[in-house]
């Protein structure tokens, strides 16, 4: 008895917030106020995907003077059971950060219409349901030109976590760019299986090195710290994603950047105006929410030609006439 | 292939570290399933100290202290209070988890920002001195079980605990020293993963580390010497299927490469031919 209970006295210390495992949603004080909240697959201190979410849940915060939540979760399981004890406590708007959220978001938004569900990427929509789109492919492509005109072996090389939809998706636009970039050069993916496993994501990019690679496009979340490192020590170079990473590394030569908190306030004021309808929001280079962003601090090292041609391809691309491809999700 | 060796070599220390640790404490009697916890708490203190400006040998020395006090603190609870250690190391690890991230948040802030840390000074084959010592401890530790008496009292805390307690030794600190040993060594593990390998901490840095080097200690059967083999394996199949994927030559799903240091250790084990089993008096409490 005694071995069991002092066992899970320390597992009660262990879920206690702020040292345990998992933070709970915050109780929401008052009734009026409009609320947000906003699930991450990862942590927000990743420097890119998650913590541009979590920007844009603090804009929200700013400048709808929302009540905002914020919970990391692990598991699918965790999905839904979070999705849930938010609509349960009266959660006006609430965010899934990914692809893999939608079909929990799903399941819940039909038991709570009044809490609208908004996922990252995916396709899956109700009345009170919809997809924000990044056309962060867009950007993407433009990474695959520069990659494509500037590399001298042809090769380059893409590194994530799991091949996620949205994920494989940028790597296909990347490597549609690469392509278009020069029509003899290759592009070769190599998946860690984690996205915090930034020793994995280095192994990986130094494999990646020795195979030849001169451009690695990463979509690795916190494990991108591996990648910029890996990248640094060959002298190659790397892209940063869905934030502008361009300071954390000047192996860095662009970032393909999402403006995520002018889209989530965006979306979430469209529920407090109740204008939201359900249908998904969609964001490319034209909406100015996806850029491309050529790192500074190497500025000098790009050829004035390939400057040229990428901001007319930027062009194009924002007006329409050139169709980037993207995956089917 | 260029490189293979040494990221193999490298990539082996962290894991060579845990499990060496894990097989002490085991072949003790007693059983820490929480050295994913212990490394993160390594890894995130050596983080801290080199972030504050020390040197990152401060910084490793640092992760062993507090590996010592996770050591301390597993061998409280699980070893002298009897408490359930499947229990006790599964609460570690949420704690650790959850501590490191807050502690990361404290220094990086919410968002995070990337700090690239600088490294141990490498020695040869890019190792440092602290992996050199990974690749001695299982060959000290086959001298120290067959060859010394404190080496046979520990051994034998595992199997025959009452003999130990019968000799006039106690079993329960027989086995708090092991888990002191252990806990230095997993927190020495997760500051090789940060200043030797990542350069950074991200929350979850681990990525399974510690479980993996809990298997590698059954799949060495808790012999020291074979822990090298073991390790090695692991780590090359490691290194070698992000070889195999860099090839991109193949139409095999990613998920097949993730998985070859697992399937090849397994396989070993079905191949292998020592019959040694785990101790006899794995956990259970010392009488």
């Amino acid at each position: 008895m005694r071995r069991t209970s002092l066992a899970l006295l320390f597992l009660f210390l262990a879920s206690v917030p702020g040292l345990g495992g998992c933070r709970p949603a915050e109780t929401p004080a008052s009734d009026s106020r409009f609320r947000a909240g906003l699930l991450t697959p990862g942590p927000v201190s990743d420097a890119g995907w998650n913590a541009g979410a979590y920007e844009g849940l603090k804009a929200i915060e700013k400048e709808l003077g929302a009540e905002v939540s914020h919970v990391q979760v692990k598991s699918p399981s965790e999905f839904e059971e979070q999705f849930r004890a938010y609509a349960a406590k009266g959660t006006d708007v609430c965010f899934g950060h990914g692809f893999e959220f939608q079909d929990a978001a799903a399941r819940v938004a039909k038991e709570y219409p009044n809490t609208v569900f908004i996922t990252t990427s995916g396709s899956r929509t109700a009345k009170n349901l919809a997809p924000i789109v990044f056309e962060l492919e867009e950007a993407t492509y433009l990474c695959g030109l520069a990659a494509g005109r500037m590399s001298k072996s042809a090769k380059a090389g893409m590194v994530s976590g799991v091949e996620l939809p949205s994920i494989k998706s940028t790597f296909l636009a990347f490597e549609a760019g690469l392509r278009a970039g020069n029509p003899g050069a290759r592009a070769v993916s190599v998946f860690t299986g984690s996205f915090e496993d930034v020793a994995g994501a280095k192994t990986a990019t130094l494999a990646l090195a020795d195979q030849g690679c001169d451009f690695i496009f990463q979509n690795a979340d916190a494990a991108a710290l591996g990648v910029f490192r890996a990248a640094a020590e060959r002298g190659i170079y790397t892209f940063g994603a869905n934030k502008d990473q361009n300071a954390l590394s000047p192996a860095i030569l662009a970032s393909a950047v999402i403006d995520m908190p002018r889209a989530f306030v965006e979306a979430a004021r469209s529920v407090k105006e109740k204008k939201f309808t359900g249908a998904p929001i969609r964001y490319g280079l034209k909406s100015g929410v996806i850029t491309f962003v050529w790192n500074p601090a190497v500025a000098g090292k790009v050829p004035a030609p390939v400057l040229d041609e990428i901001k007319q391809v930027e062009g194009r691309i924002a007006r329409g006439e050139l169709k980037v491809p993207r995956g089917d999700f | 292939m260029p490189g293979i060796l040494e990221t193999t070599l490298l990539l082996s220390v962290p894991l060579l570290l845990a499990a060496a640790g894990e097989l002490v404490l085991e072949r003790s009697g007693s059983l820490q399933i929480g050295m994913e916890g212990t490394m993160l708490t390594g890894a995130f203190v050596a983080f801290a100290i080199v972030h504050a400006g020390k040197s990152p040998g401060a910084g490793l020395w640092g992760a062993v202290a507090a590996g010592l006090l996770s050591g301390a603190l597993f061998a409280l609870f699980a070893i002298v209070l009897r408490a359930d250690p499947i229990l006790t190391g599964t609460a570690w690890n949420l704690l650790a988890a959850g501590s490191t991230a807050f502690g990361y948040e404290l220094i990086a802030g919410k968002t995070g920002a990337v700090l690239e840390l600088p490294s141990l000074p490498v020695v040869v084959m890019g190792l440092p001195w602290a992996g050199l010592a990974a690749f001695a401890f299982p060959v000290i530790l086959h001298i120290f079980f067959s060859r010394t008496r404190p080496g046979l009292v520990l051994g034998a805390a595992g199997e025959t605990p009452m003999a130990v307690r019968a000799q006039g030794y106690s079993v329960a600190g027989v086995r708090s020293l092991a888990s002191l040993f252990s806990g230095a060594l997993s927190g020495a593990g997760g500051a090789v993963l940060t200043l030797s390998i990542s350069h950074t901490f991200v929350e979850g840095l681990t990525a399974g580390r510690g479980f993996l080097a809990l298997g590698i200690v059954v799949f060495a059967r808790w012999r020291p010497l074979a822990l090298l083999p073991a390790t090695l394996l692991v780590a090359g199949a490691t290194a070698l299927q992000y070889r195999l994927q860099a090839g991109g030559s193949t139409q095999i799903p990613y998920a097949v490469f993730i998985a070859l240091p697992s399937l090849l250790s397994l396989a070993a084990l079905a191949v292998a031919t020592s019959r040694r089993g785990a101790p006899k008096a794995l956990g259970t409490p010392a009488p």
